[in-house]
């Protein structure tokens, strides 16, 4: 049980201020395991991307640039039935970005150790983190409403303009709700889902635990294609034109 | 599950660089590259489309020309067919006009031949009778009385007097 109530803890008690690496001066931003965690899987990223497509040739000469081009097109054809083909190709940097970080974030949660030792900690177990995601999100949505639209894209607020008193507020907490809806869902479930594999753990420990962590990329690998999927929507309902 | 503002800000700053990276390095490139391939995939199709369309054209012309080209050998080997008939037929009549001729001077040669020979067998066989004639009566008889009997075995002979038998 000791095990379970370091899990709900987050990662050891009074691990409060302790988890800190360092802090930035003038800034007061302290990095911690998350944000080491968050920013070696941006390096392993980022040079595994700049590696396969140092050298690209019109036909694909490594396997690197064959699996890129497959993971690229692949998220275009995945996104193009949700948002549309030429939603798809604006969107896809965006939208490819976040499920690769996501997906990649709450996979870094099911590495041997995750969450106890230094340096390593699963980033959408925490709110702040999916806060911030939502929070891009949310930013994402609105520039790219108003810059497809411009004001029109306030309307739908104030259409028929004799309920506009009703609507307006109903609107705008709306657009407010949606990313708070977006950050609680992915860390609750990726927080969930580490405590239900840790549980699992602990009532069968003398099994291989590949049972609980098969379950667990299952929750990981939903939740970014959750998150990715609704935030696809909102931004495809944000550059529609109304009939 | 925990809340902080320390972490909502980095994860918006570290998600703003990895996107910004990601677009740089992965996105972008890609995108270009996969665009690029698609619209030489599209002019090749069509280059191919229209090459195909050129190459039908070219074998149509080809048996046209082939057709035409048959048509007139065909022509070519009936008129010259209708040539050699013609010249057979005229070489053929030719050649039995003049073998009919031929045997028809073959065969006056020979009659007046014949007559000739008869004429002189003749004379021969009257010299012969004669000298036959005074061996056996071992005197010479004179010469009308000679004549006289030489002219009447003559006229007793077959086919006499220029008439061939």
């Amino acid at each position: 049980m000791d095990l379970l109530r370091l899990a709900v803890s987050g990662g050891g008690e009074g691990a409060g201020k302790s988890d800190v690496f360092f802090r930035l001066p003038g800034l007061g931003l302290e990095v911690t395991s998350i944000v080491t965690t968050t920013w070696a899987i941006m390096a392993i990223v980022l040079v595994l991307c700049w590696l396969g497509t140092r050298n690209l040739g019109r036909v694909p000469r490594t396997r690197g640039q064959a699996l890129l081009e497959l993971a690229v097109d692949g998220l275009r054809a995945f996104f193009a039935p949700i948002v549309g083909e030429e939603n798809a190709r604006r969107f896809l940097p965006l939208l490819g970005s976040l499920f690769i970080f996501i997906l990649l974030a709450n996979y870094s949660g099911l590495l041997p150790g995750a969450g106890h030792i230094r340096g390593l900690k699963a980033p959408t177990s925490n709110w702040g983190v999916t806060a911030g995601l939502a929070a891009v999100v949310f930013f994402s949505v609105q520039y790219s409403g108003i810059r497809k639209r411009g004001l029109r894209y306030f309307k739908h607020m104030v259409d028929p303009w004799y309920l506009s008193p009703l609507l307006l507020p109903l609107g705008v907490i709306e657009e407010f709700v949606r990313p708070f809806a977006l950050s609680l869902r992915l860390v609750a479930n990726i927080f969930g889902g580490e405590i239900v594999v840790l549980a699992l753990l602990m009532a069968i420990p003398w099994f291989l635990p590949i049972v609980p962590l098969a379950l667990e990329l299952i929750f990981g690998g939903i939740q970014a294609f959750i998150f990715t999927f609704l935030t696809a929507i909102y931004l495809s309902t944000a550059v529609a034109e109304e009939h | 599950m925990e809340f902080s503002t320390n972490e909502l800000i980095w994860a918006i700053i570290n998600f703003v660089v990895f996107f910004a990276l990601l677009r740089l390095f992965l996105y972008r490139p890609v995108l270009k590259l996969l665009d690029a391939r698609r619209e030489e995939i599209r002019n090749n199709l069509a280059q191919a489309e229209t090459a195909r369309q050129e190459a039908e054209a070219a074998r149509a012309e080809y048996e046209r020309q082939a057709v035409k080209a048959r048509d007139e050998a065909q022509a070519v080997i009936s008129r010259a067919q209708a040539t050699a008939d013609k010249t057979k037929d005229e070489l053929l009549s030719q050649a039995q006009k003049q073998s009919q001729e031929m045997i028809e001077r073959a065969q006056k040669a020979i009659t007046s031949e014949k007559d000739r020979a008869l004429n002189e067998i003749r004379q021969e066989i009257a010299d012969l009778a004669v000298m036959a004639a005074s061996k056996v009566v071992e005197r010479s008889l004179d010469v009308e009385q000679h004549r006289e009997m030489v002219n009447d075995l003559v006229k007793k002979m077959p086919g006499s007097a220029g008439k061939a038998n």
